[in-house]
Parts: C-alpha cells; structure tokens; sequence
C-alpha cells in the first residue's frame, strides 16, 4: 500500500515539474556581479567570473537595469552574436512575454547592439535564443550618453567632410576689382558652391542633433568630447555663411545680367533684389558696392519704361496691375531703399499718380454703382412710394455727391497730363454733373410725392393723374405712377360697376359718359385702347345689365304670372315688358345704339309675343290636361288669351290654343280614330249656374269621294248625358252654321249608359275640300271643362 | 111665379141632358190612342217592305219587334232591347247579342172580339227563336233591294248569318270590318223587325208580331190593337178608325173621334185645332210629295220638255197653299220658323228634302228649258184618282192644274177611277209618292217601278244576273203597262239607251250599300230625269202630327225619318193636375 502511494506522488511530482519548465522559456541569466548602470566604459557580463555556459536550443533572458539618465544608449559587445537570436525589450509580462523589441541602432550587426535606454522602465530585457549548438556566452556591456557614443563614432567623418567642401574665396573678394563677372558661369559656379554647400548642411545637421540631446550639464564643461564637438562646429558655420554670401552674389548678378534691356523681366525680380539688398550685412563690401552699381543700370532703364507705358493709357479705369506693374512700384522705391540708393521724385510721383488714380477711379466707379443702385432703387422701388422714399434718395445722392474725388491735377507733375488723367477729370466731371441733375429731380419728386400722396390718400386718383402730368419729365417718376391711369379707369370703372350693379342705370350711365371723355392720364395715348375696351365693356354691361334685368324682371314676371288664370290680358299691357332704362349713351354711332336699343326691344318683344306666351300656354295646358277639373275653365281661357298675344308659328302651341279656345273647330282628320277635345262653357257663370259650352270640331279629312260623308260618334261624360233620356243635352247642333235636328234626315243618337255615352249624330255631309264646322252647344250646371271623344267615320245607311 | 117655374124646368131639362150626353154619347177616348185611317185602304203590315199606305209601315214599329228597337228620348234616337240583349262587340267585330228568352208571339194569347170588345185569354206560349231570326234574315235578302232591311243588313252582315244560339242563347253576328261598330250602329243594323218562322214567305200582310200591340180584330172597320198583355205599353188601345177620306180628319180630331192624326191635309196647321189645350203638334220631315208624271207613249220628248216647262210647280204650290191669301195654310217647320214652303218645293225626283239634293249631291234643274208649248198636244190630259189617301190633296191640285189662268187650258186634269189608270190612257198622272225617306234610303221604285194602281201598290222589280255574274234589273221591269210612265224596254225608241240606264241606274241606287255609289247613281238618275223629261216634280207636303192633349207631349218623341209610332209605348196619358 504504501508503495502504491510513494509511487503516484513521484508521478505526480515529474508531471508537476514537466508542466512549470513548459510554462517558462526563457532561462533568466543572473550575473554576478550585478549588471551595473554607471557610466564607466565596458563591463564583462559574468556568471561568478565565468562566462555563462548556454545550450543548444534554449532560451536566456538577462535583465538590465535601467540608466541614471535619460538619453542613453546600452551597448552590448557579443562576439557569439550570430550564435543566436536575440533581441531587446523593456518589458517581460508575468516573465514570460517578452514586450516590444527595442530598435538596435549598431553600426556592427554582427557584434555589437545598441539599445536606446531611458528611465522611463525600471528594467530592460534581452532575450537570447540558441541556435544548433551550445557555446560559453562571453560578451561586455556599456551605458553611455547617446551624445557622446554618437560624436565617438562619427567625429572623424564629420571632420573630412568639411575638408573636402571647402570652397576658394578668391574670386568672392575680386568682385568689383578683379573678378571679371561678366565672363562668368553662373550657372556652374553656383551649382559647385551648392553641391558643397548641401554637404556641409548635412553634417551640420547631425551635429545640432547630437547637440540637442546634450545633458545640461555639459555646457562649460571641459569634457574633451564636447570640446571637440564645439571646434568642429565653428569651423563648420564659417564655411557655410562664406558659401551663403557668395552664392547671394552669384545669383544677384546673374539676374541683374539678366534683366539687362528687359525692363519688364527686371521688374518681376524686384522681390529676389529687394532679399539680396536685405541680406547685404553678409556680403562683402566690394559685393555690395558693384551691386549698387549695376542697379542704378537698372534704374536708368525701368523709369522710363514704365512712363511711356501709362502715358499711353487713355481710359480711367484703374492701371492694370501686369501690364503697368503697379504692384511693383512700391518695391521699385523699396529697392532703392534697400540698396541705399536715393529714390528719384520722378518715382515717387508715380506711385502716388498710379495709386490716388486708381483709388480714385475705384471710386468713381463705386460712385457710378452707387448711382446705378440708386437708379435702381428708384426704378425698382414700390410704385405710388410713400413720403420717405425720395427723401432717403435724396440723401443718397447727396452722399454720392460728396464722394466723388478730387481731379488729378498739377500736384501730379507730368502725371496729371496723361490722357487717363485727363480722361479721369472729365469723367468726375460728368459723373457730377449727372449726381446734381438726379439730385434735383429727387428733390422735385420728393415734393410732389408729398403732395400727390395727399390726393392718394383721398382716393383722387383723377387728382393724382393731374399734378402727375404736369411733371411727365420725371419719367422715372411718371413711372412709378404709370398704373395710375389704369387705376383711374378702374376706379370710374368700380364706381359705373357700383351703379350697375345696384340697377342705378342713370348714374351708370353718366359716369359712363364721364368715362368716355375722360382724357385726364399720364399716358393718354397709351391708356386709350384700354379705357376704350372699359367703356366698350360697361357699356355693354349697361346694356347687358339693363337687358339682364329686364329680362330677370320678365322672366319673373312671367314666372309669377304665367300662372295666373285672369286678367291675362292685362299681363302684356305691363311695363315689364319696356326696358327696365332707356339707354342714350352709345360709345359708337347712334345706329350701334338704335341697333342695340332695337335688338333689346326686339327681345323683349319676343319675350312678351313669342316667349311669355308660348311658356305659359306649355304651363297652363299642361295643368288644364293634368287635372281638368282645378279650375280648368279659367287655364283654357288664360291659354286663349295668351294664345291670341303670341305671335310665332309654334303649330304645337296653336294647336294647345285651339284645343282651349271653344271658338276654334278641332281639326278631325283621320276617320276611325277617337279623338278628345274639351266642351268648354263660353259663358261666366262659377257659382252654381248654368253655363253654355261649345263643342266645335272642322273635320276635314282627306277622301277623294265628292259627297265625303261620316258619322259623327261623340263620347259624352257621364255628367252631360245621364239626363239625357229625359230632357235633350244639347241646345243645338250645328253644321257650318246649319241646324241639325233629329226631327229631319239626320239622325242623333242619344247618349245613353249602354252606349257609353256616345252622341252620334248621321249623316253628317262635308264639303270637299272645305272647312267643315260641326257645332255641338249645349247648356249644363257647371263651370268647368267638359273632355269629349270625337270619331268619325263613313256612315252606315240607316233605317230610320 | 109661372115664369120661374119654367125657367127652373128649363134649367132641369139642360142638366139632364147634359148628364144624358155626358154619360151616354161622350167620346170616350181614354186609355186609348185613336188614329183615322182611309176605310177603303186598310193597312197591310209588311215590316220589311214599304208601303203606299202611310198608316201601314207607321204599324211595324207597334206589331213588331227587332231585336233591338229603335226609340227615342229629348236627346235624340236611343235603341232599346227588343228581342235580343247586346253583348258586345270584339275586336274581330263579331257581335254577341243574347236572345231574349220567352218572349211571346202574340199568337200566345186568344183574342175574342164581342163587338168592339176584345178578351184576351193566353193560350199555349210560342215564344220567339232563333229559327224566326233566321226566318226573318232568308226573307229580307230574299227581298232584296225592295225591302230598306236588306240595304240595312247587308252593310253589315253581308252573309245574313249568325252562329248559335249556345247554351246561354248567345248568337254571334260576323259584322265587317271595315269601319267602328258603335253600339247604335250594332243596333241599328239588327234592328229589322222580326217575324216568326212560321209566316209565309211571301204573305200579304204579317200581323203577329212580339210587339208592344197585338191585332185584336175587327169592328165595323175599326181596327183594334191591345197592348200585350205582359208589355211595356202604358196605355191599353190602340185603334184605328176608318173615314173616307182625309178631309174630315181635324174635324175627327177636335170631336173627339180619334185622339191621334199622324198626318194632316194640306201638311198645314188646322185653324181648328189651335186650341193648345185642347191639341198640340208636332212637326217632322216630308214623307210625301206630289209629282205628274209622264205617260212616255203619249208624249215625245219634246213634248215632254215642253210640258215640263209649262207646269210651274212654285206657282202650283203657292195656289196650294193659298199663299198670301186670308185662307194660306199655314205649315209648321220642325227646324224653326214656319211657312218655309220654299224647302218644299221640288225640281227633280229626288225631293228637296231629301239627302240628295239638301247636300247638293245633285242640283235639280232649276230653270225648266225645252221647246215651246206648242208642240204640246191642244190639251195634255192629266189623270189622277182620288179615291185614295190624299184626297183632299190631290183635289186641290187637281183644282189648280184645271185653272186656265194657270197653264192657258193646255191642261186638263181628271179625277179618274183606278181602272182608268191603270189603262193608261193619259197623257200624264199625278200621284203622291208617300212613305219617302229622306236619307240614303230614298226609294226610287214607288216612282218608276210601281204598277199604275192607286189602290194595290206592286213593285215590278224582275232581277236578272248579267254577264259579268251580277244581279241586275232585268229589262222587263220596264215595261209600259207596269209602270206609270209607260216606259218600255221591249220594243225600239229614241229614247231606249237613256231609258235603259235608267232603269240600270235606279237598281243599282236601290241596291248599293255604298253611300258613294248612291251619290254617283243620284247624280246620273237625275240627270237622266232631266234628259228625258219624265215627269214634273211638284213639291212635298208637310208632314204635321196632331195630338190630343189627352197625352203627355212630353212622352211622344218624333223623330226623323224614323216613324211617328215608333215610341209608341211610351206614350202616356197626361196626368191630371
């Protein structure tokens, strides 16, 4: 047992063991003595004085500790360097991951590292990782300033490059006296001195970074290294500020060589000869004096240049700036200065012509907007403006006034006669000129727009209209009253319409005559056609209106009376059917007025002999026919009468007029056919009495016998014939006027219930081709329409 | 003393005999209606052919019955049941007209007369068939143009036919089609009178009848009717008395013998009878008129012509009715105002009071034209008998046309006896033409067709069918001694074409139905008349009824053409107040 137990705590110790040497790779190296920060050279890294032994295939890590001071480098001399891999880092999470690795800034790859190290991490790491075979590591270790490791390692290059870019300064100095420029080649001269002087900035550049990270208490300092360094510098910023000066000169003289008889190219380097002559406290004073000289050559030819150029200028817009190198003058005086050359009056006037010239045709020509704004305003200001709106242009165009620029005169020299001078002067003269002309006239508008409106304000556009056309040379002002005349007309135009449409015809027509002769307009002309169309249409609204009345009374009169069943001929005696106003005025001639007056009349007669009439003889049929009984007396009379007052040849409408009209003879045309006809009483008798009714039928039916002769079969109402077995229905039956009698060879039947009523009376002999009048008359108790059916047809021969 | 017990006796003796008169020898007319007729012309009853004698066709309407009768009330001519009951028309234009049913032939009943006292007994009912419908249709279109009946009927019901009776006793009639068939028109159609299925075809007379009156006998030549004893008549009599003549028949009228003249002399309001309580009239249409005719043996057409022109009837009228003259008979006009005896007046053979002539549909000759009087004979004879109806009539004119102050002697007229007449030994005849209607059926044969016999009337119509199948007058119809013009068609005359067509136009007057056709043939009749001068048309007599105002006037209704006894059912006798 206990065996057992001793056995599986061995086990599970190696697995234990197994498992912590997998969890950490990298074998820490601890060298004795301890690894050191100070600055003293190099240190041999031992294990106990013995170099550590590292095997095959494994990984080391060794921990340094991090420098006093920032900027520091660590340098590692490892001979065995390509024994393995390594790498550094200042980090090592949980020692088990290594952190970022370190940049290894070495000259010698393959066997020295160097390793930038500040305080910032409290230890650095470098991490070894053998490669196929095992070795003894055997190496040294350094913390040193960066400054110093860098100057060390480099001071020796710096020094032959600074040898090899020195450049002659001979011919620098015998500019003026010995150095014959003109024969120079600039270009390749300036090449070599920059080709040197690029080389010389290179490792000065170098040197102020190995400066800048100087610890501070290097300064004064007597180290040897820093002395060096100082030495190397000075010698270095000689060199270069010689080299400097010479190519300056260089370059100035090849451009002034340049510009020579090229006035205009001379003035597009007055910026590069303007930087020369600032830099002259470098230049040699040889230099400076040949470059004096060769610059007033310069000057000599650029004035008059630019003089003739502007002379020819003849417009007084301002100069432009590439053709008449404006920007420029001011650097032309500048040069001068620079180069401690007196600036000639000749130049100074001429910047000061070109500059008051331009600032003042600017301005003139601001001057000008402001005066088109106004303009505009004025233009585009409301119409009818209030009170305000003249005056604030007023006072703009007193300010415009005031603006305007002095002349360019004598104070310019030559200057002033230039034609653009003159050009100028004449154009401020003009623009004042106009300033006070429109001055005035807003001045004048401002008073009359006060007082025109007053008249507004009131409503007097006529008014308004007058006092405006007394100042039509205030165009811009008639302008803005240009719809005045529209408005006038329109305003007469709503006063004519007021009348008519409340029917006040009279008045209508007086203000339409108004109207007509009105020629008060600021544009009498032009509004014409447009008060002619006006008065053409109130006109024809007069008419119209007084025609629309008329008819609407008309229309309601004969709404209202058409069914009105008595007195119907009183209805076409009513002055409804006169115009409702007798028009006089025409705007033609008195024919156009007759025309219209008789079309009216026309109309209206129709209204009263065509219209009135046939509409209520439609109504008062209809209702007879709907219901005979309500007053159907009194609607076939009130159809009668209208029927005598109507005038066309409406056959329908006669026909309903003759169907009412007891006095007319039905037509009966065609035999066998029943027929309905109305017994109308031709009597007054309402209440109760007796009345007599006519019965007239012209039977008139086309028959090629010479003797046509028919049954004449009457289909009476009950009312009619019940008493007929006892007294006779009828008082007389007539045949064109000749008396049919039941006593003679005619034959009336009696209307009985067994024969439905039917009177026939036989044989009733027609003339051919004449009116046949039968008359049935007979005498009833009632006053009402009695409906009877009429047929006939060729009689049978009788017995009896 | 003395003297008042005569005059109280006096007085006595009056009553009584007042009473005596008044209880014995008063006229007791009452509930009767008493009409005279000429004794020696007793009404013969045809219902279907006219008749000379006035009184004889007045009888149909109160013997017999159609099957629907024609009436009247104040509002003109009405149509009663008779012996059919109409149902309707459909719109194929049958008509269905339901016979009455047990309606008796006055054979029903036995009649005793004990003097002028007749029993009425019934005995086994024979009640009216349609078998005497039937009867009656065979006879009329048997009759043909003869009787006004087949004109009637033949308009109508062209085959004299009807289908039934059914089981309700429903008959229908196929009318034609070719007009609306009003319900009078229906009625008046069927309106014929009807007599039973046992009648001879062609008897003398028909007196059994389904009539408001029935033939009781006679009594010394007084005719009496009774009033079927389940009729409608309101009152009971109805009797006919005989005179001689016309002359007394307003003297008949006011004492009382007779209640009723249908017809006065003269035509002409009575003086006697102007009493308007007593009597009242009523006036209607002409039925008569007078007119010479010429014997075409006697005279040539010249003289035809020229006595044509000689006899001025207006002349002859105005003597007639002593025009202007205290005695002018003064006629009565049932249009309005009276003494319009220019409408009398007649210048062709159709008179002016008929259709024809008031309608213009011909235009008689108004001014008579033709050679002078002197191809005349010295005297131109003139016949006439008066021994008939219109005696007094006729002897007026007689009187007239003898007047030398009226025809210059050219005329001499004689009152002859009916076998002289018929010898025809004149020159010409004057006759009245009664019985004439003045609507389409104006009938042409009493004038050209009658046999010269005023006493028996014959009409010598002979039919035959010519050559294109049709019926037409066969031209023995003229023949000289059967009309009274001698107008012949055997032999050869100047005159025969003319005559011929005229016999050929007169048929086919009397036999069309079609108005047109009557028109046309008018015309041509009377243009022939005009040609051949065949007689003077003298002028037509009023016709004026007399009543007695034992009768309500307001129940007796005349009307046109139609005749006087047609309402005779309703007469009733005036109430008493």
């Amino acid at each position: 047992m206990k065996t057992k137990v001793l056995n599986l705590f061995v086990a599970l110790f190696v697995t234990s063991a197994l498992v912590l040497m997998s969890c950490a790779p990298y074998a820490q190296l601890k060298p004795k003595p301890d690894l050191s920060n100070v600055e003293q050279g190099y240190i041999e890294l031992k294990n106990d004085k013995k170099d550590f032994e590292l095997k095959k295939q494994k990984k080391y890590v060794v921990t340094f500790p991090a420098p006093a001071e920032d900027n520091f480098y660590l340098v590692l001399n490892v001979p065995s360097k390509k024994k393995m891999n390594s790498f550094f880092s200042n980090s090592f999470a949980k020692k088990k991951t290594p952190g970022e690795k370190t940049k290894d800034e070495t000259l010698w790859p393959d066997s020295v590292s160097v390793y930038a190290v500040n305080t910032k991490s409290p230890a650095y790491y470098w991490f070894l990782e053998v490669g196929a075979e095992d070795f003894l590591l055997h190496m040294k270790y350094r913390f040193a300033p960066q400054w110093r490791f860098k100057f060390e390692t480099k001071a020796a290059e710096y020094n032959s490059i600074l040898a090899r870019n020195i450049v002659d300064r001979s011919a620098y100095k015998g500019i003026g006296s010995t150095t014959q420029l003109d024969g120079l080649n600039y270009g390749v001269a300036i090449d070599t001195v920059k080709r040197h002087e690029a080389a010389l900035e290179a490792v000065y550049k170098e040197l102020l970074a190995i400066e800048s990270i100087f610890p501070a208490r290097i300064v004064n300092s007597t180290d040897p290294a820093y002395q060096n360094y100082k030495k190397l510098r000075a010698s270095l910023e000689d060199e270069m500020n010689f080299q400097k000066a010479y190519l300056a000169a260089l370059d100035f003289f090849s451009k002034e060589k340049a510009s020579r008889q090229n006035p205009a190219d001379f003035m597009a380097r007055l910026d590069d000869f303007i930087s020369y002559f600032g830099q002259k406290q470098m230049l040699a004073s040889n230099v400076v004096a040949e470059s004096q000289r060769a610059l007033k050559g310069r000057f000599d030819e650029v004035m008059p240049f630019l003089a003739m150029r502007m002379s020819g200028k003849e417009d007084v817009t301002p100069f432009d700036s590439a053709l008449y190198f404006t920007p420029s003058l001011g650097k032309l005086v500048t040069l001068h200065e620079k180069a401690d050359i007196s600036v000639p009056q000749d130049l100074s006037q001429m910047v000061k012509f070109v500059s008051d010239f331009n600032t003042r045709t600017k301005t003139v020509v601001a001057l000008k907007d402001s005066l088109d704004r106004i303009g505009k305003t004025v233009l585009g200001g409301p119409q009818m403006p209030g009170d305000e709106f003249f005056k604030t242009v007023v006072e703009r165009l007193t300010a415009v006034k005031n603006a305007i620029p002095a002349r360019i005169d004598e104070q310019y020299g030559k200057f002033a006669g230039y034609k653009c001078s003159q050009a100028f002067n004449a154009e401020i003269a003009k623009l004042a000129n106009d300033v006070a002309q429109h001055l005035g006239e807003a001045r004048q508008a401002e008073v009359l727009v006060q007082q025109v409106n007053m008249f507004k304000a009131q409503g007097d556009y006529r008014s308004m209209v007058g006092l405006l056309a007394q100042a039509k040379q205030l165009g811009f002002l008639i302008d803005k009253y240009r719809d005045l005349d529209r408005m006038s007309i329109e305003q007469q135009m709503k006063a004519i319409k007021g009348s008519l449409s409340s029917n006040s015809w009279a008045q209508a027509e007086n203000g339409l005559k108004t109207l007509h002769t009105d020629n008060t307009f600021l544009n009498p002309q032009g509004i014409l056609p447009y008060k002619q169309a006006a008065v053409r249409e109130l006109e024809d609204s007069l008419y119209t209106g007084v025609e629309r009345l008329t008819r609407a009374r008309v229309n309601k009169f004969c709404e209202d009376k058409v069914g009105v069943l008595e007195n119907v001929d009183s209805l076409y005696s009513d002055s409804v059917f006169l115009p409702a106003y007798n028009i006089t005025f025409s705007s033609g001639s008195q024919n156009h007025l007759l025309q219209k007056k008789d079309a009216l009349m026309a109309d209206l007669a129709k209204l009263k002999d065509y219209d009135f009439p046939a509409k209520a003889i439609k109504l008062c049929y209809e209702q007879f026919i709907k219901n005979p009984e309500d007053n159907g007396v009194l609607k076939a009379r009130a159809v009668v009468t209208h029927g005598n007052h109507y005038k066309g040849d409406d056959k329908d409408l006669k026909i309903r007029v003759a169907e009412c009209n007891p006095q007319s003879a039905k037509k009966i045309t065609k035999p066998k056919e029943y027929r309905r006809v109305f017994a109308l009483p031709i009597t007054d008798n309402r209440k109760g009495g007796k009345n007599k009714y006519y019965i007239r039928l012209n039977v008139d039916i086309p028959t090629d016998a010479n003797f046509p002769v028919y049954d004449v079969n009457i289909k009476l109402p009950k009312e009619i014939a019940q008493n007929a077995a006892t007294s006779q229905w009828y008082d007389e039956i007539l045949l064109n006027k000749k008396q049919l009698k039941n006593e003679g060879r005619f034959s009336i039947g009696a209307p009985t219930a067994s024969n439905e009523y039917e009177c026939q009376i036989t044989p009733v002999q027609m003339n051919k081709d004449q009116s046949n009048i039968l008359e049935v008359n007979f005498t009833y108790h009632a006053f009402k329409p009695f409906p009877v059916s009429v047929m006939v047809q060729k009689p049978i021969i009788k017995k009896n | 003393m003395k003297k008042a017990i005569i005059i109280i006796c006096a007085v006595l003796v009056a009553a009584a005999g007042v009473a005596v008169y008044w209880f014995v020898f008063r006229k007791n007319l009452s509930d009767s209606i008493v009409i005279p007729y000429i004794a020696h012309q007793k009404p013969r009853i045809d219902p279907h052919v006219p008749s000379p004698i006035p009184i004889a066709d007045k009888l149909d309407e109160v013997v017999f019955d159609g099957l629907f009768n024609v009436s009247a009330n104040p509002s003109g001519i009405t149509y009663e049941d008779g012996l059919g009951e109409y149902l309707g028309i459909d719109k194929n234009n049958v008509v269905t007209v339901r016979l009455k049913q047990g309606k008796k032939w006055h054979s029903s009943w036995n009649v005793t007369m004990e003097k002028n006292k007749a029993t009425i007994t019934p005995k086994l009912d024979v009640v009216f068939s349609a078998q005497d419908l039937q009867f009656t249709l065979r006879r009329i279109q048997k009759l043909g143009s003869l009787s006004p009946d087949y004109i009637l009927v033949s308009q109508a019901i062209p085959d004299f036919n009807f289908s039934g009776p059914d089981n309700n006793g429903e008959i229908k009639f196929q009318f034609k089609g070719d007009r609306i068939w009003g319900e009078s028109d229906i009625k008046e159609v069927l309106s014929f009178k009807i007599i039973p299925a046992t009648s001879e075809m062609d008897a003398p007379a028909y007196n059994i009848g389904t009539g408001p009156y029935m033939l009781t006998g006679e009594y010394e030549d007084v005719i009496f009717f009774h009033k079927m004893p389940e009729g409608v008549a309101h009152i009971t009599n109805f009797i006919l008395k005989p005179f001689i003549d016309n002359s007394t028949y307003t003297t008949e009228l006011r004492n009382r013998n007779v209640n009723t003249l249908l017809s006065t002399p003269f035509g002409a309001v009575s003086p006697i009878l102007g009493d308007s309580t007593q009597f009242f009239h009523k006036s209607s249409i002409a039925t008569c008129f007078f007119a010479i005719l010429y014997n075409v043996e006697k005279l040539n057409h010249d003289q035809r012509l020229a006595l044509r022109k000689l006899v001025n009837n207006e002349m002859v009228m105005d003597r007639f009715f002593k025009m202007n003259s205290q005695q002018q008979r003064h006629i009565a006009n049932y249009k309005g105002e009276g003494d319009n005896y220019a409408e009398y007046l007649n210048n062709s053979v159709f008179p002016t009071t008929s259709y024809y002539v008031e309608e213009k549909v011909v235009t008689p000759l108004a001014a008579r034209e033709g050679p002078d009087p002197s191809v005349l004979p010295d005297t131109v004879r003139i016949q006439t008998c008066l021994n008939y109806d219109f005696r007094e009539e006729l002897s007026d004119i007689v009187e007239i046309l003898n007047d030398p102050g009226m025809f210059h002697g050219k005329i001499k007229v004689s009152a002859v006896s009916n076998d002289e007449i018929r010898r025809g030994n004149y020159d010409a005849v004057l006759v009245p033409i009664s019985g004439y209607r003045s609507n389409f059926l104006f009938d042409l044969y009493p004038i050209f067709l009658r046999e010269p016999d005023f006493e028996s009337y014959k009409i010598n119509l002979q039919t035959m069918v010519d050559g294109k199948g049709k019926d037409a007058a066969d031209p023995k119809c003229f023949t000289a001694s059967r009309n009274f013009f001698h107008l012949d068609l055997s032999g050869s005359s100047p005159d025969r074409d003319d005559t011929r067509k005229l016999l050929d136009d007169i048929y086919n007057f009397m036999s069309t139905r079609e108005i047109g056709d009557k028109q046309a043939y008018s015309q041509m009749i009377d243009q022939l008349d005009q040609k051949l001068a065949l007689g003077s048309w003298l002028f037509s007599l009023p016709s004026l009824a007399y009543f007695s105002t034992q009768f309500d006037a307001s129940t007796i209704d005349l009307y046109g053409t139609a005749s006087q006894l047609s309402t005779v059912e309703k007469w009733e006798e005036r109430k008493k107040q």
